[in-house]
C-alpha cells in the first residue's frame, strides 16, 4: 500500500466493522479523509492510523489495558475498569479518545460523541500521532507494542497453568510495586545479548544434613526435618546472593534492572520481571512527555478546527461549530485557578508559536532594556509554526519549562503560588516567576517521581540493597514506602534500606529486615549507631 | 461474548470484597464501628484505597495555579476540615467511602464480639396458645375415639391373654376366623395438649441519669452504645419497641431525641427511673407478652439513700421472670467508690442484671480508648456467646 496516499487522507484503512466497535457512523465517515489532508497538510507527519469506532463499555475496557487489546492477566485491570466504569456512571468524567503509540496508530473514538466531539478527536488525536512518531524521546520505543504485550500476556498465562494463578499473580503484585524504578534513558544503551545457552557456572552447594548413624536411615526424616532444610537452603541462597554482589559498579536509578539481572530469582520470575520491565520502560516516555505531549496536540486541534475553519464540518453553516468546541475546550483547558498539564502545555505552545512568530527570540531581544520596544516587537517572522514542530521533535517536559517558562510568559498567563494553610484554607503566596518555575520543575522532575537511586547493593558487606532518595524538599508517601520495600525485600531476598529525609530535613532511613518484611523507620544516627 | 476485562474485573473485586472484610473486622475489633449509624440498613465504612504502591511524593501543601488573583488571596478551602471526618479522598493512599449492608456488619459482629443470640424469656411469654392433638388419653368423649390405637390396645391385651386364638363362626364367612374385640379399658381418646408460643415481641428500656455532670460527651456514648445494643436486639425479635425515660428527681418519659441531648435537671434520684418503668408493666408491656430489655445509663452519683431503694425495686419489680436483660453502664464516674454500680454489683442478687463501666475517673480518653471501651461494654453488657473453640479450650485446658 502506499503509504503518502494513505497519509493525504485514504480512507483505506479506516476500521469499519471491525470487531469490537460499532460501524462508523457514515457523517463522520465522510468527513475523515478531510480531517487527515488537512493535519498532514498543516505540518503533522504521523504513521498510519486506524480510527475505530467504540461504546463506552468498549472504550474503557481498552482505555483500562492501556490503549491495548491484550495484556497479561492482573486485577489492576480490573480495578482501572471499575474506576472508568463508575466515573462514567456518575458523570465525573468521561473518555473522550484514544491513542496507541504503535504502528499503524490506533485511535478510538467513543461512538456517544458529538459529530464536532470526534472531528475534534481525530484531529486531537493524529496531533499525538505525530508527537509519538517525531519526539526524539520516543525513538527507542518499540512500534510493535501491540504483539509484544499481548506474547507477554501468552506467556504469563502459560506461568499460571504452570505455577498456579495465585502464585504468579502475588509476584506480579511485587514486581509492579518497583515499576516506576527504571531510568528511562537505559533505552539508549546498546543492548548486550547474553549468551543464550543457560550455563551454570556457580559452585554447587548442597545443603548441610545431620548424620544418621548407620543402619538408621529412617531417623533421617526426624533429624533433617523439613523446617530444618529449608533454613539451609535459605543460607545457600543468601550467599550466592552475596557472590553476585560484586559486581556492581556505581550508582544506578535503574533499579528493577539490577533486580533483573542480579536478584536471585526463578527462571520463570525472571522471565516476568523482564516483561513488566520492557512495558514499563515503553511506557516511561509517556510519563516525561505528558504536558509537551498534551500541549503539542491541543495545538495541533486549535489550529486545524479553530484557524483553519474546520469547526463548520458537518455543520449547519461555517461558523455554527466553533462554540461547541470552545466549549469543549474549556471542558479540558478550563477551571478557575486549576493548572493541569494540557493548560500549561498548550499555554507554552501558543507563547511559542507567538513569540518566534513575532522574533521575540534571540540575544537582542534578551538584552533589550526598554520595556516600550518591547511591548510592541514584531518582526514579523513568522517562524512560529517551525518552532513548534521542533520543539515537538526535540523537548521533554522538563526541558520545555527550562527553557520557555520566562517571567513574561508567567505573567502573562497569571500564575500563581499558593499555600496550604492550618485553617484549610489555600491562599495565594506569591507571583514570583522563579519560585514558581522552581517548582513547576521539581514537579515535573524525573517524570513527576521521586528519584530513587541504588547506591550500593552490598551494604556492610552483607548483601544489603541501599538505595538513595535524592532529596528536593518533598518528603515521600510514607504509607506506599513500606510496601514498596517489603516487595524490593521478596524480590532481592535480603535486607532492604533506603535513605531519605522528612519534610524538614532530617535524615531517615527506611529498613526492611526479617523474614516478615516489617519496615521500620529510624533517623540515620540510630542507623549509623 | 465474555470479554477479557470480565475474568480481569473478577479478580479485582475478589481483592477488593477480601480488603473489605478485613477492614470491616478491624473496625469491630477496636471498637470504631461504633461511632457510626447506619442509614436505610447500610453502614458507611472507610477503607483504604485500593492501589498497587509506588514510591511517590507525599502530598504537598503548596502549589502553582493560574487565574486572576493577588497575592493573598483565598483561592479554597478544605471541603471537610473540621468536620472531624478526615481528608478528602483525593490524595494517593487515603481512603474510600463505602456502604456496607447493616445485615454483615452485624453478622461480622458475631464472629468478631462473639456477642450472644437473644433468646426469649424462659417460663410464661408468649404470644398465644395453641390447642393441638397430638396425645393420648384413657378417657375422653367417644366422638374423638382413637380407633387405631384401640384397636392395637384390644390387639395386645388378647395376644396377652391367648384369646386371640379362639375361632369365632361369623356368618357370611365360609371359615372361622379370630376376632379383635375392644372392651373399656382398651379404648383410648385424642387428646390436645396447649403450646404456647414463645413472643417475639420486644420493649427495650432505656433510661439515662439526667444530672448536670451527665454532660454532650457522656450523651454521646449513651447514644453510641444504645443505637448498636437497639440494633443488635432487633436482629432476634420481629417487633421491638423503644420506650426511652429521662429523670432528675423525677422519672418521665421522653422522646428518642431529647433523650440523648444534654439537658440539666435538679438533683438524682436513680429509683424514680425504675419505678416508673415498672409501673408500664401493667397495663402497657406486659411481661406475659413482652420480651423486656432495660438498659440504664449514669455517672454513677446518686443520692445517698436512694442506692438502697433502688436495689430493691430492682429485686422485686425487675426479677428475672420479669425482664430478660438489666444493664446498668456508668460512664466516667465523679468517685469510683461509693457510686451506684459499686452498691448494685455488692447489694443486688439479680442474675439477669449486668453492670458495666466506661473510662476512668481521673483522666479524659483517647479517642481509641473510648471506642475500645465501648466496644468492651456492650459486650460485657450483652455477654459472649459460645464457640466451638472455646470448648475445645476449656475441654483441653
Amino acid at each position: 500500500m502506499n503509504q503518502n496516499k494513505f497519509m493525504l487522507g485514504s480512507p483505506v484503512l479506516m476500521g469499519d466493522k471491525t470487531i469490537p466497535g460499532v460501524p462508523m457512523p457514515e457523517d463522520l465517515k465522510r468527513l475523515l479523509p478531510e480531517i487527515f489532508r488537512k493535519v498532514s497538510e498543516f505540518g503533522c507527519d504521523f504513521p498510519p492510523t486506524v480510527v475505530e469506532m467504540l461504546t463506552y463499555d468498549e472504550i474503557s475496557e481498552i482505555a483500562a489495558y492501556g490503549g491495548f487489546p491484550v495484556r497479561y492477566p492482573h486485577w489492576k485491570w480490573g480495578m482501572e475498569y471499575e474506576e472508568l466504569q463508575r466515573g462514567y456512571m456518575h458523570g465525573m468524567h468521561r473518555i473522550y479518545e484514544m491513542v496507541v503509540n504503535t504502528n499503524p496508530c490506533y485511535l478510538y473514538c467513543l461512538d456517544s460523541n458529538t459529530l464536532l466531539d470526534n472531528v475534534t478527536v481525530v484531529a486531537h488525536a493524529l496531533g499525538h500521532a505525530d508527537f509519538f512518531k517525531n519526539n526524539i524521546y520516543f525513538a527507542q520505543t518499540s512500534q510493535n507494542m501491540m504483539n509484544e504485550l499481548a506474547n507477554h500476556g501468552t506467556r504469563i498465562r502459560r506461568y499460571m497453568s504452570r505455577w498456579g494463578k495465585e502464585r504468579v499473580t502475588e509476584f506480579i503484585d511485587h514486581v509492579l510495586r518497583i515499576e516506576t524504578l527504571i531510568d528511562p534513558s537505559k533505552a539508549w544503551e546498546p543492548k548486550r545479548y547474553k549468551n543464550n545457552i543457560p550455563r551454570d557456572d556457580r559452585k554447587h552447594r548442597h545443603p548441610d544434613r545431620l548424620k544418621v548413624d548407620e543402619g538408621r536411615d529412617y531417623m533421617d526424616g526426624y533429624l533433617n526435618t523439613e523446617e530444618w532444610m529449608r533454613e539451609q537452603h535459605k543460607k545457600i541462597d543468601k550467599m550466592e546472593a552475596a557472590e553476585y554482589l560484586d559486581l556492581f559498579v556505581g550508582s544506578t536509578k535503574d533499579i528493577m534492572g539490577f533486580i533483573r539481572d542480579n536478584a536471585p530469582l526463578k527462571t520463570w520470575e525472571s522471565d516476568i520481571v523482564s516483561m513488566i520491565y520492557e512495558e514499563s520502560m515503553y511506557f516511561a516516555p509517556q510519563r516525561m512527555t505528558k504536558v509537551v505531549n498534551e500541549g503539542h496536540a491541543s495545538w495541533v486541534d486549535y489550529h486545524i478546527i479553530a484557524r483553519q475553519g474546520l469547526a463548520g464540518l458537518g455543520q449547519e453553516s461555517d461558523s455554527s461549530g466553533i462554540i461547541e468546541y470552545a466549549k469543549h475546550k474549556m471542558g479540558v483547558l478550563g477551571g478557575k485557578y486549576s493548572m493541569n498539564p494540557y493548560k500549561l502545555g498548550f499555554s507554552l505552545l501558543c507563547d511559542i508559536e507567538e513569540r518566534w512568530d513575532k522574533g521575540q527570540f534571540g540575544s537582542e531581544w534578551e538584552y533589550c532594556e526598554n520595556i516600550k520596544e518591547k511591548e510592541n516587537w514584531d518582526k514579523k517572522l513568522g517562524l512560529g509554526k517551525e518552532k513548534v514542530f521542533e520543539v515537538r521533535k526535540l523537548y521533554n517536559d522538563i526541558t520545555l519549562i527550562m527553557e520557555f517558562f520566562t517571567p513574561e510568559f508567567c505573567e502573562k498567563y497569571e500564575f500563581f503560588e499558593w499555600k496550604k494553610h492550618p485553617s484549610g484554607e489555600y491562599k495565594i503566596e506569591s507571583k514570583d516567576p522563579h519560585k514558581i518555575k522552581a517548582k513547576l520543575v521539581s514537579r515535573y522532575m524525573n517524570g513527576g517521581l521521586p528519584e530513587i537511586r541504588l547506591v550500593d547493593p552490598n551494604h556492610r558487606g552483607k548483601g544489603i540493597m541501599f538505595l538513595q532518595h535524592n532529596w528536593h524538599g518533598r518528603a515521600l508517601h510514607e504509607a506506599y514506602v513500606g510496601p514498596v520495600l517489603e516487595s524490593l525485600r521478596r524480590l532481592w531476598k535480603n535486607d532492604v534500606c533506603l535513605a531519605t529525609k522528612n519534610k524538614g530535613g532530617k535524615e531517615l532511613i527506611y529498613r526492611c529486615k526479617t523474614d516478615e518484611c516489617i519496615v521500620d523507620m529510624v533517623p540515620r544516627e540510630d542507623y549509623e549507631g | 461474548m465474555p470479554r477479557r476485562i470480565d475474568s480481569d474485573h473478577k479478580d479485582f473485586q475478589d481483592v477488593y470484597g477480601g480488603i473489605r472484610r478485613k477492614e470491616l473486622k478491624k473496625y469491630i475489633k477496636n471498637g470504631t464501628i461504633f461511632r457510626s449509624r447506619g442509614k436505610n440498613g447500610k453502614i458507611v465504612v472507610t477503607i483504604p484505597k485500593i492501589d498497587i504502591p509506588h514510591i511517590v511524593y507525599g502530598d504537598s501543601d503548596d502549589g502553582v495555579g493560574r487565574g486572576k488573583a493577588e497575592k493573598g488571596d483565598v483561592i479554597g478551602k478544605d471541603p471537610q476540615k473540621g468536620d472531624g471526618k478526615g481528608k478528602a479522598g483525593q490524595d494517593a493512599g487515603d481512603g474510600m467511602d463505602i456502604a456496607v449492608d447493616l445485615e454483615e456488619v452485624l453478622k461480622f459482629m458475631q464472629e468478631e464480639l462473639e456477642l450472644p443470640d437473644m433468646k426469649p424469656k424462659p417460663g410464661d411469654t408468649y404470644d398465644q396458645v395453641i390447642k393441638k392433638y397430638n396425645n393420648i388419653s384413657l378417657v375422653g368423649p367417644e366422638s374423638l375415639r382413637h380407633n387405631v390405637r384401640t384397636l392395637k390396645q384390644a390387639l395386645k391385651r388378647q395376644c396377652s391373654d391367648g384369646s386371640i386364638h379362639k375361632l369365632h363362626q361369623i356368618p357370611g364367612f365360609a371359615n372361622p376366623v379370630r376376632l379383635i374385640t375392644p372392651i373399656n379399658s382398651d379404648k383410648r381418646y385424642r387428646q390436645f395438649s396447649e403450646i404456647k408460643l414463645p413472643s417475639s415481641n420486644a420493649v427495650i428500656f432505656f433510661a439515662r441519669d439526667g444530672s448536670g455532670s451527665m454532660d454532650q460527651y457522656k450523651c454521646d456514648i449513651v447514644s453510641d452504645m444504645s443505637w448498636w445494643i437497639d440494633t443488635w436486639i432487633r436482629k432476634f425479635y420481629d417487633k421491638v419497641e423503644r420506650v426511652y425515660v429521662w429523670h432528675d428527681t423525677v422519672a418521665k418519659e421522653v422522646d428518642e431525641k431529647k433523650f440523648y441531648k444534654y439537658r440539666y435537671g435538679g438533683g438524682t434520684t436513680c429509683s424514680t427511673a425504675l419505678k416508673l418503668i415498672s409501673k408500664m408493666f401493667e397495663n402497657r408491656y406486659n411481661p406475659i407478652k413482652w420480651n423486656i430489655y432495660l438498659f440504664y445509663f449514669t455517672d454513677g452519683e446518686n443520692w445517698d439513700n436512694d442506692n438502697e431503694v433502688f436495689c430493691d425495686v430492682l429485686e422485686k419489680e425487675f426479677g428475672g421472670n420479669v425482664v430478660n436483660m438489666v444493664g446498668i453502664t456508668q460512664i466516667l464516674p465523679w468517685q469510683s467508690e461509693n457510686s451506684l454500680k459499686q452498691y448494685v454489683d455488692d447489694k443486688c442478687g439479680n442474675k439477669n442484671m449486668r453492670t458495666t463501666q466506661i473510662g476512668s475517673s481521673s483522666r479524659q480518653m483517647s479517642d481509641e480508648e473510648r471506642d475500645a471501651q465501648i466496644k468492651n461494654s456492650i459486650i460485657e453488657l450483652l455477654g459472649r456467646g459460645s464457640k466451638k473453640e472455646n470448648y475445645w479450650a476449656n475441654a483441653l485446658g
